[in-house]
């Protein structure tokens, strides 16, 4: 079957009514819980009552990016049953670590902690250690972000006929749109009503995708027919039926998918990310004191969210059963089979299910993208500026924050324009390796480990900094290191042993700092 | 360490492993799905090792 190339007035209708209805709502609530704060330190954590039910669903919408969202149909299309190991087929073992490790963030707050980097200043008493944690994620984000663009670019291409880079322009205006009016105001309540949409669409989405296609079987029999296509190149003889696409060239080693090592890897990145994420992990400093049973209430909740990726990644099987490779040719590019997720979406809910797709892509790209800027922003007023000059005023600093989003709009937005990644989900992957490396023991370990020390985090940053550069498809394949297997594991225990060796080997912080951390009634 | 703690933890290593092996000597839609009840199986046993053993009160 030919994909759906007519975008007709009423789909574009349908689009536009779609994602204007969610800006409302979501401004709406970002209004409404904006009112209740009083000043800029309320405004990024609220009054710290957040219950179970939203700080599950927010999660959920904070691990639902374009990557989740929308690039794992790609994956799905692109590299049949082998893509599953960047569709994160076990993403919701990670996100139960952060739901487990995540909660002691409440305890930072109580010690003044606003931002995830403030957390590491209570948590080592070091402002070196604040800023360069703040820059860090300044780096990765910047990566991250840049998926993002193309997944909210590429769907607004295929739902309204509209020329890549124009829509790359119109996601931009849409962001700063989204957090000049307020959208990420009342964060945790905007992002609990994103995470019930996404998880309500990919779902949807899935189960129809499933049923267009002919059920699972034909779906499962079709991709026995189908050999790999590199985006924009020649179709070859691998079979795309397996979980593991053997590497032709030295550059397909760039892939987890090459061989068990960089499956492993994959793993262990899906194990650890969730909490690495700083936005992720960020959820929680809004969070009240939640009992057992509300514990597992929440765990509930991100397993039902957690499963949507998966959805996702069944559209982009359903597409490719259907499509067949015809999305990897150049009349794709430079979307390929990033736009299987949109194409299906029309094939199977028209213009409804379209526009709500669309929408939901908008909400866990566009606002993840916002977040991302304001967290960035926050990294240089509040990590950097504020640390250098603790006197600047509060007014100050929220203006300075809004100015500087401008520039974090505006990098990513640039990279995508001139560099725009074939399948955005593996690009992603990059950054992603990265924060689970980093920032799972830098910040999620040393809320549990009195034994670390600000050198030990310090030197785990700068060590993962150093690799992400080393990425195979970045500097890595100058020094010999082609296979992203090698490349992911290297950072992620490299910055493990790395945290916990100079840790060891330097001064720990006194016993009587960390009684106010580590308080005798905790378990661990 | 008390019995529970290890016998949940094994548990969840077990999970871990089992994602390659089913992948590799059965795969298709078997092994997508049973990924993802793999890694429902492994978050029941982190929340549980939270809830029941190492429970934290502020």
């Amino acid at each position: 079957m030919e994909p759906p190339l007519q975008t007709t007035l009423a789909l574009v209708i349908g689009v536009v009514t779609a994602i204007a209805s969610l800006l409302a709502i979501s401004i709406s609530l970002g209004f409404l819980m904006r009112r209740k704060a009083k000043n800029f330190e309320e405004w990024l954590v609220g009054h710290r009552d957040i219950g179970p039910v939203v700080t599950g669903f927010a999660l959920i919408s904070s691990y639902l990016s374009g990557w989740a969202m929308y690039g794992n149909a790609g994956l799905g299309y692109t590299f049949g049953w082998a893509g599953s190991w960047l569709i994160g087929t076990v993403c919701i073992m990670g996100i139960a670590l952060c739901l487990v490790m995540g909660y002691r963030m409440r305890r930072y707050v109580q010690l003044g902690a606003r931002t995830v980097p403030e957390m590491l200043k209570v948590r080592f008493e070091s402002k070196m250690l604040q800023a360069l944690a703040g820059l860090a994620m300044i780096i990765l984000l910047i990566v991250y972000s840049v998926g993002q663009y193309k997944a909210m670019a590429t769907v607004w291409t295929i739902t309204t006929a509209t020329p890549f880079h124009w829509s790359l322009i119109i996601t931009a205006v849409l962001v700063l749109v989204y957090v000049a009016v307020g959208g990420y105001a009342g964060t945790q309540w905007v992002s609990c009503f994103q995470g019930i949409l996404l998880t309500a669409v990919g779902w949807t989405l899935g189960i129809a995708s499933l049923l267009w296609a002919g059920g699972p079987a034909k779906i499962e029999e079709m991709l026995k027919t189908q050999t790999f296509t590199p985006p924009g190149g020649a179709s070859t003889n691998i079979p795309i039926d397996g979980y593991i696409i053997p590497p032709l060239t030295t550059k397909d080693m760039a892939y987890p998918w090459a061989d068990w090592i960089g499956v492993t890897a994959s793993i262990f990145m899906f194990l650890l990310m969730a909490t690495g994420f700083p936005h992720n992990i960020a959820r929680f400093l809004g969070t009240r004191k939640i009992s057992k049973k509300e514990y597992w209430a929440m765990l509930l909740i991100t397993i039902v969210g957690g499963l949507t990726p998966l959805w996702i990644g069944v559209v982009g099987f359903a597409g490719r059963a259907v499509f067949g490779d015809k999305l990897l040719t150049e009349k794709y590019k430079p979307m390929y089979g990033d736009a299987v997720g949109a194409l299906v979406s029309i094939s199977v809910g028209g213009i409804p299910l379209a526009a709500l797709f669309t929408a939901s892509v908008f909400a866990a790209s566009v606002s993840t993208l916002a977040g991302m800027a304001l967290i960035m922003a926050t990294n240089i007023t509040r990590d950097l500026l504020h640390n250098l000059k603790p006197d600047l005023p509060s007014k100050a600093l929220l203006w300075l924050t809004r100015l500087m989003l401008i520039p974090f709009i505006a990098i990513p937005l640039w990279w995508t324009m001139t560099a725009t990644p074939p399948v955005l989900s593996v690009f992603m992957a990059g950054s992603a390796v990265a924060q689970a490396g980093i920032f799972f023991f830098v910040v999620g370990v040393s809320m549990y480990w009195r034994r670390a020390t600000k050198w030990g985090a310090a030197s785990a940053i700068i060590y993962g900094l150093s690799l992400t550069i080393l990425h195979p498809n970045a500097y890595g394949q100058y020094v010999g290191l082609h296979h992203w297997g090698f490349w992911a594991l290297l950072l992620i225990f490299g910055s493990a042993a790395t945290y916990f060796l100079i840790s060891l080997l330097t001064k720990p912080v006194p016993k009587e700092k960390l009684e106010k951390l580590f308080p005798r009634t905790s378990a661990v | 360490m008390r019995k529970g703690v290890l016998l949940t933890v094994a548990i969840m290593i077990l999970c871990v492993l089992l994602v390659p092996l089913i992948a590799y000597y059965i795969g298709g839609w078997f092994a997508y799905w049973s990924h993802a009840a793999l890694a429902i199986i492994f978050a029941l046993a982190a929340v549980l090792l939270k809830t029941r053993w190492y429970w934290e009160e502020d």
